[in-house]
């Protein structure tokens, strides 16, 4: 009974406040509601001041490391594309195992890749190192290396593109549109490398 | 977040005004509740909203009577020389204030228990209010007003106790 009657008592201080707000006047609501604004429009403007530092700080840090070698100057900046290209690929080890099969194959034209090697005799598919002939390696070498370049350059294409747009330099773009040409200046280096150290061509 | 503030801003503004007493201090303590709230806990899970908000209010009004307390201390040891003046303004009825019973001129019994509920103890009239009209359990409740769950129940009785007794004769 006891219980009953607390309950009921309950139940008529809650349905009073109830009836005591719906008469809440409408000056007191507006302000009310403008307080609810400014207090919601404070936490917005707190995360935009996080981002917006933040993602300065990305853009900042992505043109620092792919800008920097441009900074330094033409060789460097082909030293710093050789270093990154040697440290993305696997490819590049078969590069520093046989530097002159792939000079030869540098030696072709931009947009042509030859479909078999040299004839037998021209002298130009075989290793400096030992005189042995590259004519029996050269079309899987060849093979191989188109592999991985195609896939180097999906990977490097979109990378390419992506700092074209952030940096509008048509450096990238030319880059991205002609990837042998890229590979052949950093083939380029190799040929300028060997001919310091007295290789035969 | 903007929807639980809508939904808990006027019973929020009752309360302060509960226990204050005063519309526009009432406003000032709802606003930097949902500031604090907004800065502080919107990250959190939307089920522990509830109390956290009546917590940064609870705390408010704690700290707005602490004010007072100084201010009257203050105005006791320096009272102000335009005492008159002052005198007259209070005597004047703020348009802009509604009271609270005003809506409930049918109901003498509500009038009566909202008088009660302002002239109950700080932490019986938080207690009640967060239990009864917020529908906050007792551990919410004591998460809330930052003490026991025992305080929680001690202080609740206590107040439901009193209201009763002043409901006397406007109750069954």
């Amino acid at each position: 009974m006891k219980d009953n009657r607390e309950e009921d008592f309950i139940r008529f201080a809650r349905h009073t406040l109830e009836q005591d707000l719906q008469g809440m006047d409408a000056v007191t609501c507006s302000r009310l509601a403008r307080a609810r604004a400014q207090a919601v429009a404070t936490a917005t403007h707190r995360w935009q001041m996080r981002i917006v530092p933040m993602a300065s700080l990305a853009v900042a840090a992505a043109l620092l490391i792919f800008l920097w070698p441009v900074a330094q100057g033409p060789d460097t900046q082909q030293l710093a594309l050789e270093d990154i290209d040697i440290l993305a690929s696997d490819a590049d080890m078969d590069v520093l195992a046989d530097p002159d099969f792939y000079r030869w194959l540098a030696s072709y034209p931009t947009n042509s890749l030859p479909l078999r090697g040299p004839p037998m005799g021209q002298g130009k598919a075989r290793s400096a190192a030992n005189g042995e002939s590259l004519v029996k390696g050269r079309n899987a070498g060849l093979a191989h290396w188109r592999t991985s370049l195609r896939a180097e350059l999906n990977g490097r294409s979109a990378a390419l593109r992506s700092l074209e747009l952030a940096t509008a330099n048509p450096a990238f773009a030319r880059l991205a549109e002609h990837p042998v040409q890229y590979r052949w200046e950093t083939t380029n280096l190799w040929d300028r490398t060997l001919k310091n150290n007295n290789h035969a061509g | 977040m903007n929807g639980f503030l809508a939904g808990v801003e006027k019973r929020a503004l009752r309360m302060a005004e509960f226990a204050t007493g005063n519309r526009d201090g009432a406003l000032e303590l709802v606003q930097d509740a949902m500031l604090g709230m907004v800065r502080r806990y919107a990250s959190h899970h939307p089920g522990d909203w509830p109390p956290l908000f009546h917590r940064t209010l609870q705390n408010g009004i704690r700290d707005w009577h602490r004010r007072e307390a100084v201010r009257r201390k203050w105005r006791h040891w320096f009272p102000e020389h335009n005492n008159t003046e002052q005198n007259n303004m209070d005597s004047v009825a703020d348009p802009n204030t509604v009271d609270p019973s005003e809506h409930l001129a049918r109901s003498q019994s509500g009038k009566v228990l909202l008088a009660a509920l302002a002239a109950l103890p700080l932490r019986q009239q938080q207690a009640f209010m967060l239990r009864v009209w917020e529908g906050l359990d007792v551990a919410q409740t004591a998460e809330a007003m930052a003490c026991s769950q025992g305080s929680v129940k001690t202080h609740y009785s206590r107040a439901v106790h009193r209201l009763r007794k002043q409901m006397e004769g406007h109750w069954p």
